[in-house]
């Protein structure tokens, strides 16, 4: 049901979660924001927790076209692990960028039942296996850790780049990730 | 993290080796006990850790390890260090701390290969891989069970919020405690507790923290310890004067 009432309610909403967080955000700051009538919120979204997890299944739409985008002009399992790190520490060194949308959901939601906690662990558990899988295809030693690993820099960037601005979390991160991906073949 | 604000977290980190590249590796081993004594994943939960200190201490050791780009090593590490505190918050069976310091130990040494390349340095890092590799082998022999070499990345149905029991060491609170409790003696603030009068072991326990000895028997020291900073409690704790500070504004309602 993607009518542009609903987009719109949902590029709206989407906005103020990423800037001010999503338990700051009221229904009531939605619906002045978008300078709509609570019915038509309702009408379009069941609840405020069906609007957060649109939101959520939205980003990671958007992040996984980007990284879909790059991965499939790699042609060897190596250069495919390099665009998929590569990729999301591109994405962290964007102005815009505000934090993983799912990160932060699952700081805000941390109770393991609860469905915002479950879709937000959904990119981070997809984009690990996938790790894993190009470490493995490409010959690598112990893909699981390095996986692990390659996901730790790309948070520890996010964390870094967030906090301090222009201290080259990126390319100390790049740097870093190819240091142990050297190290693993 | 508190912790890295902390005075003696350099101190504890400083003592553990002698030579700088393994110094910078230390700060994973010292981080992960931190974070593995009880109750303190709960505490950390969401605070924003100040890193501005770690960040020159890391520089710092890492000019004298004779790196390539030292600002650049201690950004890399602070990197894998916040990654792996997340993460471990998140998911303690995964023993993402272990893992980046597995990830610090290569870049330390690449950073370290290309600066500076003395016999020595080379001896403590076939030290460190050997303290490293000594870590994980006494680990799993002192588990009853043995667990598997790498843990399955399944955060919500192996996830636990318990946290993992340490064997030994000194409650890092109850050690913080000791060192205000040492500085306001020496400020005058508070009495010096007398320790002729004491249980030798409490005593003992004392000064192995405010001297920064290793303990011979930390479980041991754990309780006395606390019961040391008890005693003091209820028996001094009364006596401790503040000196009013100038200027300072002081309403009664």
């Amino acid at each position: 049901m993607a009518t542009p009432m609903r987009d719109y309610i949902l590029s709206v909403a989407s906005d103020l979660f990423s800037r001010q967080g999503i338990n700051a955000t009221s229904v009531d700051a939605i619906v002045a924001k978008a300078d709509i009538a609570k019915v038509t919120l309702y009408k379009y979204f069941k609840s405020k927790e069906q609007l957060i997890i649109e939101y959520l299944r939205e980003y990671d739409a958007r992040l996984w076209a980007r990284l879909t985008e790059i991965t499939a002009q790699q042609k060897d399992a190596v250069s495919r692990l390099y665009a998929l790190v590569n990729g999301m520490l591109d994405w962290i060194g964007d102005p815009e960028f505000k934090g993983f949308a799912f990160i932060n959901a699952s700081v805000e939601f941390p109770q393991r039942d609860d469905p915002v906690h479950q879709s937000s662990l959904e990119f981070a558990r997809t984009f690990r296996q996938m790790l894993t899988e190009s470490a493995r295809e490409a010959g690598l030693k112990n893909p699981d850790a390095l996986a692990l690993q390659l996901a730790l820099v790309i948070e520890g960037a996010a964390i870094t780049e967030r906090m301090q601005r222009g201290t080259g979390a990126v390319e100390n991160a790049k740097a870093l990730a190819k240091t142990l991906i050297d190290a693993a073949s | 993290m508190q912790l890295w604000t902390e005075e003696w977290f350099a101190r504890m980190v400083d003592r553990q080796v002698r030579s700088a590249g393994d110094r910078l590796l230390a700060v994973f081993i010292v981080t992960e006990q931190w974070i593995a004594a009880p109750g303190m994943r709960e505490q950390i939960g969401q605070a924003v850790p100040d890193t501005r200190d770690l960040r020159r201490y890391l520089t710092a050791t890492a000019i004298s390890a004779g790196a390539a780009n030292p600002a650049g090593l201690a950004t890399q590490l602070l990197m894998l260090l916040q990654g792996a505190i997340a993460e471990e918050l998140r998911n303690p069976e995964a023993h993402a701390m272990r893992h980046a310091a597995a990830a610090a130990r290569v870049v330390v040494a690449q950073a370290c290969r290309s600066g500076r390349r003395t016999r020595l340095m080379q001896l403590s890092v076939a030290a460190v891989v050997a303290v490293l590799t000594m870590v994980p082998i006494a680990w799993y022999a002192h588990q009853t069970e043995m667990p598997p070499a790498t843990v399955a990345y399944e955060p919500d149905s192996t996830f636990m919020r318990t946290a993992v029991p340490v064997p030994g060491g000194v409650d890092p609170r109850a050690m913080s405690a000791a060192f205000s409790l040492q500085k306001k003696v020496e400020q005058g603030v508070c009495p010096a507790p007398h320790l002729m009068a004491l249980p030798p072991n409490q005593v003992t326990a004392y000064m192995n923290v405010v001297s920064y000895r290793t303990p011979e028997n930390p479980l041991a020291d754990r309780s006395n310890l606390e019961a040391f900073l008890n005693w003091y409690e209820l028996n001094l704790g009364r006596e401790c004067y503040y000196p009013p500070i100038p200027r300072a504004t002081v309403i009664l309602r």
